[in-house]
């Protein structure tokens, strides 16, 4: 069965086209309320509520852009209003193994384990911006208008979680990176 | 020699250092090389794999969407789809007739129809078609629907003759209401199909007869009606 009808019968209700797609695209979205939320639990609230999001939109998906596209920036709109509403996160302390080189190749598990934890570990809001636009691709603009702040703020935002990120995962400089470590704690 | 910052650092991973920066860094190893580092920790955040998430995850998703009504079972409409979607992609002419017919349908089941007369399509011996021309020499698309209207028509009005002509208990079960009741769902059933696979000749004939033996359904309960 095609995407496009696939899509249409999903949007009339219809069982077998819904789970084809969520087949399809769930380990996509998945993979970004995952990183949003910071933990399993909350990840699995944020897909469902994005699935249960996208079905009822399919009515009104015109197909102007990327099934995928569209989707996706359904899911990263639910997983952030959630979290908008959601009391204030406590941080969490999330052990980092020892320092491994970032430079595995791109794909090494031992490396995405690392970023992930590293990731989880970063305050929430330089965490979405990280993720959204180191990760998913978004441009400061698009993540502006979807967090609700200036395009500077998300420079600003991204340019210090990749410091600390990279703080984290080991550098060349230790000594000054623990001075500032002091500075940058949270 | 004092370094750049780290944050510093992570804006030169995609924007301009500014000439003090970029004099800094040509001579600055360590910060050349935590720059670079810093490039790499960026695209392999670009390239982290996507996550399945836990098995139990589409049950409770497919048990929310029921109960807000967003998901619904599969209908045998909707089996006959699937089964005809494998057959699609031949006599893709015939899909012209389709339309053709659906006109000529809707317009004989909504105007009452005497079952006296027969329809003007009528066949003559041998070979000809109701229009007077011998099926084999229909050479164009629309001579080939003008003759299969003919014969369709001609189909209900013989069905209808036919139901008039019979007497006994099969008389009393065309006007059960829960029959044409059964047919409806039969001509949706084949409704749905003939769109989804507008070529195919066994579904066409589906199509045709539900739809007269539907009219011979009205017909024998609007004239049991006038009756009383």
């Amino acid at each position: 069965m095609n995407e496009s009808r696939m899509i249409r019968r999903a949007s009339e209700g219809d069982a077998r086209a819904i789970r084809s797609l969520y087949d399809r695209y769930s380990p996509r979205v998945y993979a970004v309320v995952r990183r949003i939320a910071g933990d399993d639990h909350t990840a699995q609230d944020y897909a469902q509520e994005t699935w249960v999001r996208v079905i009822r939109a399919l009515p009104t998906f015109r197909g102007d852009s990327k099934f995928s596209t569209w989707l996706h920036r359904i899911a990263v709109n639910a997983a952030l209003q959630a979290r908008r509403r959601e009391s204030t996160r406590q941080d969490r302390e999330v052990p980092i193994p020892d320092t491994v080189p970032v430079r595995s190749s791109p794909g090494d598990p031992l490396l995405a384990q690392r970023l992930e934890a590293a990731l989880d570990r970063l305050p929430e809001r330089m965490r979405c911006v990280l993720i959204l636009h180191d990760v998913e691709g978004y441009t400061h603009k698009d993540i502006g208008e979807m967090m609700g702040v200036t395009a500077g703020t998300s420079k600003s935002q991204l340019f210090k979680a990749r410091a600390k990120m990279r703080q984290w995962l080991g550098s060349v400089h230790e000594p000054r990176h623990e001075q500032e470590r002091e500075a940058w704690s949270i | 020699m004092e370094h750049l910052s780290l944050e510093a650092l992570a804006r030169l991973v995609d924007e301009a250092p500014f000439r003090s920066e970029r004099q800094h860094l040509a001579r600055c190893p360590d910060c050349s090389r935590e720059l670079e580092l810093l490039r790499e920790q960026t695209e392999a955040l670009g390239s982290l794999p996507d996550m399945r998430p836990a098995p139990g995850d589409w049950p409770a998703l497919e048990e929310r969407l029921k109960r807000e009504g967003l998901l619904r079972t599969n209908t045998p409409a909707d089996t006959v789809i699937r089964l005809i979607d494998r057959r699609r992609g031949w006599m893709q002419a015939a899909a012209a007739l389709v339309l053709f017919l659906a006109g000529g349908l809707s317009g004989a089941v909504l105007a009452p129809i005497d079952p006296g007369t027969p329809g003007d399509g009528q066949v003559a011996a041998g070979e000809a078609s109701p229009a007077g021309l011998p099926v084999a020499e229909a050479s164009t698309v629309e001579e080939a629907a003008e003759i299969l209207h003919l014969a369709e028509q001609q189909y209900r009005d013989a069905t209808l003759r036919y139901r008039q002509l019979t007497r006994g208990p099969e008389a009393e079960m065309l006007m059960d209401p829960r029959r044409l009741a059964v047919i409806d769902a039969m001509l949706a059933v084949g409704q749905a199909a003939v769109q989804e696979a507008p070529d195919d000749p066994f579904l066409n004939g589906f199509l045709v007869s539900a739809t007269a033996e539907r009219e011979a359904a009205l017909n024998a309960l609007f004239a049991s009606a006038d009756r009383y």
